[in-house]
């Protein structure tokens, strides 16, 4: 809000005034809905990605160990990457590395810790909270909702993957599934556009709704009936403004700006997410148009073989990515929106230290990597270190409870006194005891 | 607030001690205790906490508005809650009329539409019994089953967790409806499910032991269910809101004690049986062991033959237990009301009293009378004058929320919805394995979920917890997209033998304004006005330019898909009011 009343306190203010959704919608608008917000974008990098041959490089470890790759220097001095990371490394001071993340609960494939910052699993809430923790953009959902009328909260990208959690976008738990993701290429695509209908019967459609419609709102007071009249005016707008079907659009962009994006590969690779760098461009434009959250997930960096491959290998993989990445973080910059959106990819675990027999790393749970970007946090720093192997942690292990913690303060919410009550009603905090990284913030 | 310390001494602890209103719109408490009351008229507890130690304030925040008069009242029902209304001054609404009366009726209770000639056929008659058999004949359909078993289904974990999984859903499934259609008495429901035994592939109801393994989790699912308790923050700590401590969650728990388990005839089926021994279990608070006893009840002692499961049954349902009926009839109450008499339904503890205490043991002594006579229940609501109130609010009673002065409207369940959306668009859905025309709310268990995007995205309950909230009620802009835009209903509304097909085609020779009734009556069960059959009849008759410039009419097939359309994004029809 304009006079610095968060959503939060907007909110309980209704509570105490009796305002509706709607109503709060329509405040909201009055009250110049313009204004910035702050948002996240994360990225899955699906199938585990191997630390040691992207930003932990170990040039002085037995070949074994330390592969192929040769680090290269970044524009800020003593910070070195792999060379397949050339263009992140020209703007290492505008993103963090963390090469001491830890907290993964196992070697089993899943999104699940990337997005909720917790154990568990995308097939099963066994050991989770009753109902399935929910995953940061779910949270968030909850917590502030709408952030702008006809862009919802929490937004993924991931097409859907044969291995079910290389497509998932992050779970709304026991938070229901309104609070999911929406996901505009997935089931939702088909919705956002007309179907089957020309827009003057679309418009002809909707004015003969607004004559039938009309049921008094009156006899409703818990918000549910204004609640759906005031997604389903989102969503006619969404049909007939084409808000929503724009912020999707890339043709609207510069041809130089996609240009930096590049386009990458729209096809999953094999069971897992697709390459495709306009995801990266597209998750701009939808946090630009109000989305709070957005996540995508990209490759498969699961190389059990031949892991230097220069097509199916990590050097087919980073380069792709070193482009895509590095574009979004320089356009938050140009945009002036580095400080409201925070920037997070990872992997739900690292790699086998050593090369196995035939070329490939395997599944190693006990330390990974992590970039970090935006958010007016201090870049131009790797956090932590691991061992000379890349083996296990040396120094500040980071749980990848606490990035989340962080991201968490960056949305303006108190991670560790703010809960949400799970399907026995048992208040939930956001993330355990893990508190927001005092290196970032 | 003063406490009494063991050695004797007391102090006043009032500024210590913490406050919470159950309640914020109604009242808040500070620090200090002082309550701060605000325009919402209502009944708030306010929950005392001090090393332990709880209490509870109960106050009323009335209207004060004169209640001159209530309808005549029906049943007890009515006359507690009108004597409650007429203590706070809130009138309530009127008795609604017929239309709205058979939808709402039709939708509670068998979980459909009306179809147009039932709908038609009540708004004729003048029986002045109509409601009152409207009522029965809903009740003593398959349909009444097949929505309760729906309900049953999600809260009993009737869950496909893999593929083996599914011959257990099917006959659990029908195990369920066929008792809810005979009308089994709810003690020996819980009977069956809690104190099953044998093999899964003969007693379908043992089939609960399948998604509810451990011990803990039985006995937490038991206690959630069958006697609205969560037990489960117990297990850890001495819960701060409640008086039930670690001793008590294991030696509840000890019931499940002797559960066994062998491999059945049939691949991930199980023969569930009792093992021969006494029932206790650990104390891991200290070590001890714990027998089985009932919550707040002497510790029983049972012998190695007594399968402890059929003695918690006999606790359960003995007439002076003090939650076994309450919750049932507190479940049910939130199904025809939107709110329970406790709300959640399934955490009654002294620190969360009913909004109207004397109808919540009201309601459970007619239940325990009736032995326990489930559809005797829904009859006895139904037919409640307070059931049959408007939704429509006077000038006194919009913001009522908690006293029932006027029926509160809620979305149609994801189920529902969409066999309301079939049953207007005349379609037929189609999910896999199962018969063409199933509707969703016979769907057997949760794997369709995933079949059916609509489904998930209204809400449709995993069978993952044995609460009610699982079912997601909240609104997002994904529901309304799809609704208004999806594929799936689009092709619903233009199918070559749907009903837009049917009326608009020349074979149909009624005139348009019998087809607009029939419309009408399927959406809102009601005639629809004057202005909207003029409405209609405009957008059948508009002419549009083609590509020459020469006026066309529209073809008529198109006009009644629009007129289908917007009848079902109404609030009217995804209500029910």
């Amino acid at each position: 809000m304009c006079d610095g009343l968060s959503r939060r306190d907007f909110l309980s203010v209704g509570a105490l005034g009796g305002l509706t959704l709607p109503q709060l919608l329509a405040a909201e608008q009055a009250a110049g809905s313009e204004r910035s917000h702050k948002a996240l974008i994360m990225i899955y990098m699906a199938g585990a990605p191997p630390h040691q041959d992207l930003i932990d490089l170990k040039p002085n470890a037995p070949r074994e160990y330390r592969g192929i790759l040769n680090p290269i220097s970044t524009n800020v001095p003593g910070i070195q990457i792999s060379e397949l990371l050339p263009n992140m490394a020209k703007i290492m001071d505008k993103w963090s590395g963390i090469r001491s993340i830890v907290g993964a609960p196992n070697g089993s494939h899943d999104s699940f810790m990337c997005y909720s910052g917790r154990q568990g699993s995308t097939f099963n809430t066994n050991g989770q909270a009753s109902g399935g923790w929910p995953s940061i953009g779910a949270a968030i959902s909850k917590l502030q909702g709408t952030a702008k009328a006809g862009i919802p909260p929490f937004i993924g990208l991931a097409p859907k993957a044969g291995h079910p959690p290389y497509g998932a976008s992050g779970k709304p738990g026991f938070l229901g599934a309104a609070h999911g993701p929406f996901k505009p290429t997935n089931h939702s695509k088909g919705d956002l556009v007309l179907n089957g209908v020309t827009e003057g019967r679309f418009g002809n459609r909707k004015s003969l709704l607004e004559q039938f419609d009309l049921f008094r709102r009156d006899v409703d007071t818990s918000g549910r009936l204004g609640g759906m009249d005031a997604f389903t005016e989102q969503a006619l707008g969404i049909l007939t403004s084409s808000k929503m079907a724009e912020a999707m659009s890339l043709e609207k962009e510069a041809p130089k700006i996609r240009e930096r994006y590049g386009n990458g590969d729209a096809k999953n690779f094999g069971d897992g997410a697709p390459r495709n760098n306009t995801h990266f461009l597209m998750a701009r434009r939808l946090v630009e148009a109000g989305a709070r959250v957005v996540t995508l997930n990209f490759g498969r960096w699961d190389f059990h073989d031949k892991i230097y491959n220069a097509k199916s290998g990590v050097n087919g993989h980073a380069p792709i990515f070193d482009q895509g990445l590095a574009a979004l973080i320089q356009d938050l910059h140009d945009r002036g929106m580095d400080k409201d959106v925070a920037v997070v990819a990872w992997g739900e675990f690292g790699r086998t230290p050593k090369i196995n027999a035939k070329g490939g790393r395997d599944h190693w749970p006990n330390v990974s990597c992590a970039f970090v970007s935006g958010g007016g946090m201090n870049h131009g720093q790797m956090i932590g270190a691991s061992d000379k192997h890349a083996a296990e942690p040396a120094e500040r292990p980071v749980h990848m409870g606490e990035v989340h913690a962080t991201m968490y303060r960056h949305m303006g919410i108190d991670p560790n006194n703010t809960t949400l009550a799970d399907l026995t009603g048992r208040p939930q905090y956001l993330v355990d005891e893990w508190k927001p990284m005092p290196e970032l913030i | 607030m003063t406490a009494i310390y063991s050695d004797g001494h007391t102090e006043d602890a009032t500024h210590i001690a913490t406050y919470e209103a159950n309640d914020k719109e109604i009242a808040e408490a500070d620090d200090t205790g002082h309550i701060k009351f605000f325009e919402q008229p209502g009944d708030v507890s306010v929950m005392v906490r001090y090393q332990g130690q709880v209490g509870v304030y109960q106050a009323s925040v009335p209207l004060g508005a004169p209640v001159e008069k209530s309808p005549e009242p029906r049943n007890f029902i009515d006359e507690l809650v009108f004597a409650k209304l007429k203590r706070v001054g809130m009138p309530p609404s009127t008795v609604t009329d017929d239309a709205t009366f058979i939808r709402r009726a039709t939708v509670d209770i068998a979980g459909r539409l009306p179809t147009s000639s039932e709908s038609e056929g009540f708004l004729k008659s003048t029986d002045p019994a109509k409601r009152d058999k409207l009522i029965d004949r809903l009740l003593s359909s398959t349909d009444y089953a097949d929505y309760f078993a729906n309900k049953w289904g999600a809260l009993l974990r009737n869950k496909r967790s893999n593929a083996q999984a599914m011959r257990g859903n099917f006959a659990f499934h029908g195990w369920i409806r066929d008792s809810l259609h005979k009308n089994m008495r709810y003690d020996e429901f819980a009977r069956s499910v809690l104190a099953a035994s044998g093999d899964m592939s003969q007693n379908p109801a043992a089939t609960w032991y399948r998604e509810v393994k451990t011990m803990q989790a039985q006995m937490e699912d038991a206690a959630q269910l069958f006697l609205g308790t969560r037990m489960q923050c117990a297990q850890c700590h001495h819960h701060p809101f409640e008086k039930w401590s670690q001793k008590d969650y294991y030696s509840f728990s000890a019931f499940f004690s002797t559960v066994g388990r062998k491999p059945g005839r049939n691949p991930g089926e199980e023969i569930i049986y009792h093992t021969r021994k006494v029932a206790q279990t650990a104390n891991k608070k200290d070590g001890g062991t714990v027998k089985a006893t009932g919550l707040g009840d002497e510790p029983m002692d049972l012998t190695v033959d007594d399968d402890p499961r059929h003695a918690l049954v006999d606790w359960l349902s003995q007439p002076g237990n003090k939650f076994f009926a309450h919750t049932l009839v507190n479940r049910y109450w939130k199904h025809f009301f939107s709110r329970g008499l406790v709300e959640p339904e399934d955490d009654m503890r002294e620190t969360n009293p009913a909004v109207n205490p004397e109808l919540l043991e009201g309601l459970a002594q007619h239940f325990i009378r009736r032995g326990f006579d489930m559809k005797d229940l829904i009859r006895t609501i139904c037919q409640s004058k307070t059931y049959q109130l408007s939704s429509i609010p006077n000038e006194f009673n919009s913001k009522d929320k908690t006293y029932f002065s006027r029926y509160y409207p809620k979305r149609l369940n994801a189920e529902v919805l969409y066999d309301a959306i079939n049953q207007m668009t005349d379609s037929k859905p189609s999910f896999s394995g199962l018969p063409v025309g199933t509707r969703a709310v016979q769907l057997p268990d949760n794997s369709f979920n995933s079949q059916s995007y609509f489904l998930t995205v209204f809400g449709r309950p995993d069978s993952s917890s044995s609460c009610e909230c699982e079912r997601s009620s909240d609104a997002s802009l994904a529901q309304s997209l799809h609704l208004l835009n999806s594929k799936d209903i689009q092709s619903k509304l233009s199918s070559g033998s749907g009903r837009a097909a049917k009326l608009g085609n020349v074979k149909d020779d009624r005139d348009a304004g019998a087809k607009i009734r029939e419309l009408f009556l399927l959406a809102f069960s009601r005639e629809p006005s004057g202005s909207e059959v003029l409405l209609a009849r405009k957008h059948l008759e508009r002419q549009i330019e083609n590509d020459k410039g020469e006026k066309k009419p529209v073809a008529a097939k198109e006009s009644y898909e629009d007129i289908i359309w917007a009848l079902f994004n109404t609030k009217e029809f995804l209500f029910n009011h």
